[in-house]
């Protein structure tokens, strides 16, 4: 493609960076597509590499269209505004020359830069009679689903007996066995009990580390284990308890077997209960993730990857906020590079500016508080002009004045259901939902809400999905 | 334990035999042609949604199925457990407080195919030398006619093929078809051959690691 040389002296630098607000916009544009619902659209859309920043075939069309419009592209909002006019003109071009359309791919949830990227083929002819095989191919398979969720949830195969005595009983009646047999699993070690199934959910959560020699861990006076963090995990996960509490939860846990029971404090915890926010604010996670930072980033960016489904290291999730990142900590973020991220980043770790990871010496250091005025107090000296940093942030958009505030925006949002349903349909279906599932997987998320956001609930929805039940 | 026995002859048979049921079990996913309906045929599916069952779930439906404790399925060095210390990664799992893995491999590795057949001819073997060693009380390995030598009877009391009947039942949750039990059947003239003494034993221990490492017993 030849471009007038006076465009490129003229505009061209302006296009040549990532726009991470980008998806965002496509997003706002085609709100149905799959990748949109599940929560997948990304750099790649556009992108082949964020670093140094290169195009595939349909972020070229997006370029160029945008250049030849003449639009204005300074600054965040005029390019959002640009992209939402310029990507409807671009909807019968095929960018991967792959036969659809680049608007056929949006809506069916494919890249329309990436030839490689198309629909499965369409699915083999199905028996004309499903129960002369050993599986129901293209109909839901009651035996199948057995054995599966024995696996899943209880961790071991149906006896024979158990199979015969499903396949001997009514249609109905094996549906009901199935839900019963879940009900079943759902009590068990395997599933709940420590180092069962959601307690190793929570390993890229929670993190834990062993800290060599280490006088914070060594010492279980002091509390800093983790211990605690995969028990109110699980807490909130079981018995159709709020699965918003992981963020919301303003209590402990405590556990015995595979009896989980939610206590108002424990030692070592010292975060006061109007400050708490789930498992953000309990000693491990601000030992772990903000240790002796200033502004602890870590701490937010880990909070947006566990419980959001959003790696801000890999340019997910930018929603960037207008004359941010300002750099309290005099850390050079505001640098072109850095500022891309860290005008996210930034303001969602303000409303941390509070909370202290580790302070004083090792023999009696302080671990996971509170402190009012931290900033102030502990580090304005170190970092001059740090304590101008606001504990007033930004999340998805939305102006926060405390952690409180931010974890409220956080466990109500789109987000937080599709990062949750996520995780189970990782888990219990081996990957993330293929655009062909993608209408199964947001009806689950939105039936979250619904379900008063009970795992269990939303459980006995999957396994009465086609996705899980068809084989 | 085999005595004599030529075991890497025999497990290469066994192998052979598990991989040669051209019409048992799993999902196709070469898009050959569909099979003929069977009971235990499978209709090809497009979506190959067939996951390895790992190490902890084949440890749990070892010791269910060949009535073992967990703990005595597999040992490495008779003391560290080959599922929960051993060979966990590689079976699947994570090492979440030692090695900061937080989440299973998303493929099997090179070595996963070694870690399972070990874990299998571990618990086949245990369950195949208590059977044989106290027949009064077997658990699976029962009503077994051997000769002095330790190989089956066969004038007496044949091949057992009730026996295979129940392996599948508690291995697969299913009956065998015919030709199934025709090859595990057939088998015992092959061990018997590498192995003039105690064929019984050893021809138990390899039916049941073929059917447990059958890749119907290893993913779902």
């Amino acid at each position: 493609m030849h471009f007038p040389a006076l465009a490129l002296a003229l505009g061209w630098t302006q296009l040549a960076s990532a726009r991470p607000i980008g998806p965002e916009v496509v997003c706002d544009t085609y709100p149905d597509s799959p990748a949109c619902q599940i929560g997948t659209l990304s750099c790649n859309l556009c992108h082949t590499s964020m670093s140094p920043v290169a195009w595939n075939t349909f972020g070229e069309q997006v370029r160029t269209a945008l250049h030849e419009s003449g639009a204005a592209l300074d600054g965040n909002d005029a390019f959002a505004q640009a992209l939402r006019h310029t990507l409807p003109t671009l909807e019968s071009l095929d960018a991967d020359a792959d036969g659809m359309s680049n608007a056929a791919e949006l809506a069916q949830g494919t890249l329309p830069g990436d030839p490689a990227s198309s629909m499965p083929a369409a699915a083999d002819a199905c028996p004309t009679d499903p129960s002369a095989f050993a599986y129901q191919v293209c109909r839901y398979d009651t035996a199948f689903v057995l054995r599966k969720l024995l696996l899943d949830f209880c961790g071991h195969s149906p006896s024979f007996e158990q199979i015969r005595q499903l396949e001997a009983s009514p249609a109905e009646a094996q549906r009901e066995t199935l839900h019963t047999a879940l009900d079943e699993c759902l009590q068990t070690p395997y599933w709940r009990g420590r180092d069962g199934v959601l307690w190793r959910l929570a390993h890229p959560k929670v993190r834990p580390a062993a800290f060599g020699d280490s006088a914070y861990t060594d010492d279980p006076s002091r509390g800093a284990d983790y211990e605690q963090d995969y028990q109110l995990f699980v807490y909130t996960q079981i018995d159709g308890h709020d699965a918003r509490d992981v963020l919301l939860g303003q209590y402990y846990v405590i556990s015995s077997g595979d009896t989980y029971q939610r206590v108002d404090d424990l030692p070592g915890q010292s975060v006061p209960v109007e400050r708490r926010a789930g498992m953000l604010t309990t000693l491990w996670f601000l030992l772990f993730n903000s240790m002796f930072t200033a502004l602890p980033r870590t701490a937010a960016a880990q909070a947006y990857r566990a419980y959001l489904g959003y790696d801000i290291a890999q340019q997910q999730g930018l929603f960037p906020v207008n004359d941010e990142p300002v750099d309290y900590d005099r850390k050079g973020v505001t640098q072109t590079e850095c500022a891309v991220c860290h005008s996210t980043l930034d303001p969602l770790t303000y409303p941390f500016r509070n909370y202290d990871g580790i302070s004083g010496d090792v023999a009696s250091a302080l671990l996971g508080r509170y402190v009012p005025n931290r900033l102030e107090t502990m580090y304005e000296s170190l970092i001059p002009g740090v304590s101008a940093t606001p504990e007033r942030g930004v999340i998805f958009g939305q102006p926060v004045s405390t952690l409180r505030e931010w974890v409220e925006v956080a466990a109500n949002s789109d987000e937080f259901a599709k990062a949750t349903v996520n995780d189970y349909w990782r888990l219990l279906l081996g990957g993330a939902p293929t655009p062909e599932q993608s209408s199964e997987f947001e009806a689950l998320w939105r039936s979250l809400r619904s379900d008063d956001y009970s795992i269990d609930a939303l459980l006995h929805r999957l396994i009465d999905s086609e996705a899980y039940g068809v084989p | 334990m085999f005595h004599n026995l030529n075991l890497a002859n025999i497990l290469a048979a066994g192998l052979l035999l598990a991989c040669g049921n051209s019409d048992s079990f799993g999902v196709d996913m070469s898009g050959a042609a569909a099979p003929a309906p069977t009971a235990t045929a499978a209709f090809p599916s497009s979506r190959a949604q067939v996951r390895f069952k790992g190490g902890q779930r084949l440890q749990n439906d070892l010791a269910r199925a060949l009535t073992l404790p967990p703990a005595e399925v597999c040992t490495e060095l008779g003391t560290l457990q080959c599922v929960d210390q051993v060979h966990t990664v590689t079976l699947g799992g994570v090492d979440a407080y030692e090695s900061q893995i937080l989440r299973p491999a998303p493929d099997t590795g090179a070595t996963t195919p070694l870690a399972v057949e070990r874990v299998v001819l571990s618990a086949c073997s245990r369950r195949s030398r208590l059977d044989f060693a106290d027949p009064a009380r077997a658990t699976l390995w029962t009503g077994l006619s051997l000769d002095a030598d330790g190989n089956l009877d066969l004038p007496s009391g044949g091949v057992p093929t009730d026996t295979i009947v129940q392996l599948y039942q508690r291995a697969l949750g299913r009956e065998p078809s015919e030709s199934e039990a025709d090859s595990l059947v057939e088998f015992y003239a092959t061990v018997r051959g590498e192995q003039p003494q105690a064929a019984a034993e050893a021809w138990a221990t390899l039916v049941c690691f073929a059917v447990f490492t059958s890749t119907e017993s290893l993913f779902y």
